[in-house]
């Protein structure tokens, strides 16, 4: 159970890593804004309760991890990176500029604290597959976290990667997917049917939760929920989080933000 | 005849029986790649099924924590399949993982057009960070596997099906040149399983008074350059032997880089950008101009043509 200050200063930090967000994004002129809000709650729960980053050796492996899969959502990431100062802050509007340590999706080798490289969809459960089975392999107790984007579950490869975790008992690995609902063109449910993505999960064997993406308590109960399966965590979000025009809004999947836009969005964000 | 795949496999198996570090992962080919006789180490073999993009993303995961993954299949799967996978989690992070690709070119024959890597050399060595390596016999077989250990970063490493006559003697130099024979009128540079094919021209052609050098190309990228250049100043011309396309493969390197250092013709003997067809392997060399026979032709068609005088 989260504590109540604990709760508190995530929901503080959640603040002020959207208003990171959105400045990141301004300074660069184009991104991704909705798939970077909606994910907000879990990287911040995740960097600060579960994954020990050391930070005089962020690139050690020797703990717990996370990939990025849905890599367009990195301002997130570098923003809560910020916030754990393995990134300066004034390094943050370089996001995406010539020489930048900040690239357009995560790179391992230009920025400290990223674990993985990722960008092209699909890839990031097969690499959290091989950390967690390594981390079997070597007896080590650490997890590895990885974040689907729920339009990129559409990509085949997952489907082998959730196949194969299930198959290995690969209990140390947890799964969120920001089930935010929209992608670049549509909503999800048009190109993906209106499946039901828990119980096609659990039918290849993995443990399922379907909770509130932004409710920093129901994260922490899936997470800490002891299981002997591979875990995936339904994170119910809104594209968009915390800024009105841009909630479950399509065109916000990537678009550039206005002056107008910026100021409005950051008034809202105070 | 031991075939290099089974010295890959009795090899790994051998060095990862005392180095921890090693784990090799097979999609389902594994009798056939001989990735199979690792399965002997528990807990470090390990069976992806028939799913080579995860196989690869796996490998990843396993390099990042510090192992030194082996991921085979054959080399159309590896290089083709799975060319983004290998560019966005191995490629551009420059992880440690070595990739397999066996049942290169035409060397699965009857399987057909849809099994014959006839263009995993120029996938590969498209991709920065990447090591291409493609050896010619037992001896080189064992020089990449035990020096691409040694090494940190990816390495693809292409391999035939079916016997390779030994071209060494001795001990092979790693990511050299290694010239075989000397010869002032052509240089023979070849790859892999068509070595022991330039070693057969090469005697035909002496037959005629024609006296040919002969070079084996096993690390094709990065390639060594400085050798290159001292067989080409030795010859008139140059030909170029692979079990590749002629688009991208080791004809390409070689035309590339000789292009900007030094002036002198290059010929390729390659499948001629299309695909082949089912067929005994012998066959299909036949047929796509890759025999010793081929290889004569092609110097002797061209030793006088007034150009290369």
């Amino acid at each position: 159970m989260l504590s109540k200050e604990e709760k508190i200063f995530l929901e503080e930090k959640a603040k002020k890593v959207r208003k990171l967000i959105i400045e990141m994004l301004y300074y660069a002129g184009s991104g991704h804004p909705g798939g970077s809000l909606s994910i907000v709650e879990i990287l911040l729960y995740l960097y600060y309760k579960e994954i020990d980053i050391d930070l005089k050796d962020p690139r050690s492996t020797d703990r717990s991890m996370l990939i990025l899969s849905k890599g367009h959502g990195c301002p997130a990431l570098y923003a809560v990176l910020s916030e754990l100062g393995i990134i300066d802050r004034e390094v943050l509007k370089t996001y995406k500029k010539l020489d930048s340590i900040l690239q357009g999706h995560p790179d391992r080798n230009k920025t400290l604290g990223v674990d993985m490289s990722t960008g092209s969809l699909g890839q990031g459960l097969s690499v959290a597959a091989g950390c967690a089975l390594a981390d079997k392999i070597k007896g080590k107790s650490h997890k590895t976290y990885v974040i689907l984007g729920d339009g990129e579950i559409q990509e085949g490869q997952i489907w082998e990667a959730a196949i194969f975790a299930a198959n290995n008992n690969l209990d140390n690995l947890c799964a969120f997917i920001d089930y935010n609902k929209l992608q670049l063109t549509s909503k999800v449910e048009d190109v993906f049917g209106k499946c039901n993505l828990l119980s096609v999960w659990a039918d290849l064997g993995w443990q399922c939760f379907e909770i509130d993406g932004h409710d920093f308590e129901e994260i922490d109960m899936a997470v800490k929920f002891k299981s002997e399966k591979p875990k995936v965590i339904i994170a119910h979000t809104i594209k968009g989080k915390g800024v009105s025009f841009m909630e479950n809004k399509i065109e916000w999947h990537s678009k550039k933000i206005s002056e107008k836009e910026f100021e409005k969005a950051m008034l809202e964000l105070r | 005849m031991e075939e290099i795949r089974d010295v890959f496999g009795n090899l790994i198996s051998e060095i990862g029986g005392k180095d921890s570090r090693i784990v090799v992962l097979d999609a389902d080919l594994g009798t056939s790649t001989r990735a199979s006789k690792f399965s002997k180490i528990p807990g470090r073999f390990i069976q992806c099924g028939i799913a080579e993009q995860n196989m690869v993303g796996v490998s990843a995961g396993l390099a990042l924590k510090g192992f030194i993954p082996f991921a085979v299949s054959f080399a159309v799967f590896i290089a083709g399949r799975c060319y983004d996978q290998i560019r966005v989690s191995i490629a551009y992070p420059n992880l440690n993982v070595k990739l397999i690709g066996s049942h290169a070119g035409l060397t699965p024959g009857p399987d057909g057009p849809t099994h014959q890597a006839i263009d995993d050399i120029a996938l590969m060595r498209a991709l920065p960070n990447m090591m291409v390596l493609e050896p010619a016999d037992r001896r080189e077989m064992a020089m990449v596997i035990e020096e691409s250990i040694k090494l940190e970063g990816p390495v693809y490493i292409r391999m035939n099906r079916g016997s390779s006559p030994d071209i060494y003697d001795n001990k092979p130099a790693f990511r050299k040149i290694n010239i075989l024979r000397e010869g002032k009128d052509v240089a023979l540079i070849a790859s892999g399983f068509m070595v022991h094919k330039a070693i057969k021209a090469a005697k035909l052609l002496e037959l005629e008074n024609i006296s040919a050098l002969i070079a084996s190309v096993h690390c094709i990228k990065p390639i060594d350059t400085e050798t290159l250049l001292d067989i080409a100043k030795k010859v008139k011309f140059i030909v170029t032997i692979e079990n590749h396309s002629i688009v991208g493969g080791l004809g390409s390197v070689i035309s590339e880089v000789l292009s900007e250092i030094y002036q002198i013709p290059i010929l390729k003997i390659g499948i001629k950008d299309t695909f082949a067809e089912s067929a005994e392997t012998d066959d299909l060399f036949k047929k796509y101009g890759l025999t010793e026979m081929d290889i004569v032709k092609k110097v002797i068609e061209n030793i006088n043509m007034t150009q290369f005088s």
